[in-house]
């Protein structure tokens, strides 16, 4: 059966974050806060190397059950992490996690346990900074993508299926992705093909939508090819999807629009997972 | 006469032994693992978990819980439970200080996961043995998916508190170091009980074994019969080496195990 590969350290998975990092991403989009696309997908980034990092850390560190690459493109095409990571391509989740650019600090509310809120300051880990400077050539990142995918099948024939995530606004300036796409999504290792997720960032309005299974609520031409190039969701995932409170349908695709993408992260099985009763 | 309580573990193939995530007691193991009839009043007690995985000092939760049942005069699992939530913020403190004295403070994604807390299933079980000394009664109590099996010379008489295989996933019900909720926990919480003769003997076991029995007896194999030649005098190396064998065949799961095996006398 496909995408049941054990993720462990002795047989780890990957991640290839693809992030749109051109001049358009510069513009803001609306809901209930404006901010810059830039903002919105460094944010995202981020929030998705945090919760990957939470997953697998345990008492004597942080367990590379992933490693994880991000490509970011724009003016130029390489990798996106800033600080003692930049320039590199693929790296073991425990080398992420003791290398963020800054550590900042936040607050966020939490119960207190008498029906109230309070005010808690937290770490935050910042990999990314929001970058927005020059062309768009999708082609060219997806491309490198591909790549590094290949690289990792032939590393680690039995692993779980390597996981692309893209981030853009979809409007390539090097041509069609499709594809290079399709090259990616054809790449395998025994236990299933690569998946191709994406995560649009656009400021065409409209409802947004979380693994849809179909393309008619969606806004544009854009977030209709976007659609068209993401994966269907394994059934496994579909079901992590439902329990995340989220309808599933038969052509459910790995496609986000203008919504929170981390809860990929909770896609991926590396032992018990540590659920709350309900 | 006498029985046996013996248990057996072995860590997940690619982690250090340290990293045993399973836990297991006996309330009186006696000597080399042979427990006497009348040493605690005829009855045996004896308890299993399985820390999860995405959790911080999974491990630690689940030895509290497993000790704490079988080191208590009245056990019951509601009340073990919120006896190891009380002795938990003791174990965390406990843990933050030997970092800080090995001046490996926590670092920022360790935070999130000690406020968090840690999970762990749990099952326990009783066994009291009648005056005649050949026949007695169990119960057992479990949250999550450790489970129970009672085999007789005739075969699996009871499974508890999962019966199938196809009922294992990576989500089982698990008990939360701060889960204040009795409501929930007794929602979740499973209970059996039955009678014995002497002879019989019970396997506790964790998720990646119980998975293994239920899908080897689905098959008609008779895994009982294996583990009851098995245990017998069996040794930590005989059954690391028995554990490795089914691991590369494809049949278990890569997984920490662990096996109780409770023969009665």
């Amino acid at each position: 059966m496909p995408y049941t590969a054990e993720i462990s350290r002795a047989n780890p998975a990957c991640f290839v974050f693809v992030v749109d990092q051109s001049t358009s991403m510069e513009d803001q989009i609306g809901g209930e806060f404006v901010q810059r696309k830039s903002q919105v997908v460094s944010d995202a980034m981020n929030r998705l190397l945090y919760e990957l990092t939470l997953k697998c850390a345990k008492e004597e560190g942080v367990r590379d059950y992933f490693h994880v690459a991000v490509i970011g493109y724009g003016a130029t095409v390489g990798s996106a992490f800033a600080g003692p990571l930049a320039g590199r391509d693929m790296v073991p989740l425990s080398e992420i996690a003791s290398s963020p650019a800054r550590l900042e600090e936040r607050t966020k509310k939490t119960p207190d346990g008498a029906g109230g809120l309070v005010e808690q300051t937290v770490k935050f880990p910042v990999w990314l900074d929001p970058v927005s400077d020059g062309g768009t050539p999708m082609n060219q990142a997806l491309s490198k993508a591909r790549h590094l995918v290949e690289q990792w099948v032939e590393q680690h024939p039995s692993s779980f299926p390597p996981v692309v995530l893209h981030l853009t606004d979809g409007e390539s300036t090097d041509g069609d992705p499709t594809e290079v796409t399709r090259g990616i999504m054809s790449l395998l290792s025994t236990d299933g093909n690569a998946l191709l997720f994406n995560l649009h960032v656009s400021g065409a309005g409209g409802t947004p939508a979380t693994f849809p299974d179909n393309d008619t609520q969606l806004p544009d031409s854009f977030s209709k090819m976007l659609f068209g190039i993401s994966s269907p969701l394994p059934e496994h995932m579909k079901n992590y999807a439902r329990a995340q409170g989220l309808s599933t349908g038969e052509g459910t695709r790995g496609f986000v629009y203008n919504a929170d993408v981390s809860s990929i992260v909770q896609f991926l099985d590396i032992g018990t997972r540590a659920s709350d009763l309900r | 006469m006498r029985g046996d309580a013996h248990a057996y573990w072995c860590q997940k193939n690619g982690s250090e032994s340290r990293e045993y995530e399973d836990a297991f007691s006996i309330s009186d193991p006696g000597t080399e693992g042979f427990w006497s009839l009348t040493s605690e009043g005829r009855r045996l007690r004896v308890a299993v978990a399985d820390g999860a995985t995405e959790s911080m000092l999974s491990g630690h939760w689940a030895s509290a819980l497993v000790h704490t049942y079988t080191s208590m005069a009245q056990p019951q699992l509601r009340r073990c439970v919120r006896r190891a939530q009380a002795a938990w913020p003791q174990i965390v403190g406990d843990y933050k200080a030997e970092r800080e004295k090995a001046d490996k403070p926590i670092a920022w994604y360790e935070e999130p996961g000690l406020d968090r807390g840690a999970h762990a299933t749990l099952l326990v079980a009783e066994f009291r043995l009648d005056p005649s000394g050949f026949s007695g009664t169990w119960t057992a109590e479990a949250v999550g998916d450790s489970c129970l099996f009672h085999v007789t010379d005739n075969g699996m008489k009871q499974a508890f508190p999962l019966s199938h295989a196809a009922q294992f996933d990576s989500s089982p019900a698990l008990v939360h170091t701060g889960l204040r909720s009795r409501r929930l926990l007794d929602k979740h919480r499973a209970y059996a009980s039955g009678t014995f003769l002497s002879g019989d003997q019970f396997f506790l076991c964790t998720d990646a074994l119980a998975a293994w029995f239920l899908t080897q007896d689905e098959q008609g194999t008779q895994p009982w019969l294996l583990w009851r030649a098995l245990t017998d005098g069996l040794s930590q190396q005989g059954f690391a080496e028995w554990i490795a064998g089914e691991r590369a065949s494809g049949r278990l799961k890569n997984d920490d195990v662990t096996l109780l095996s409770v023969r009665l006398p």
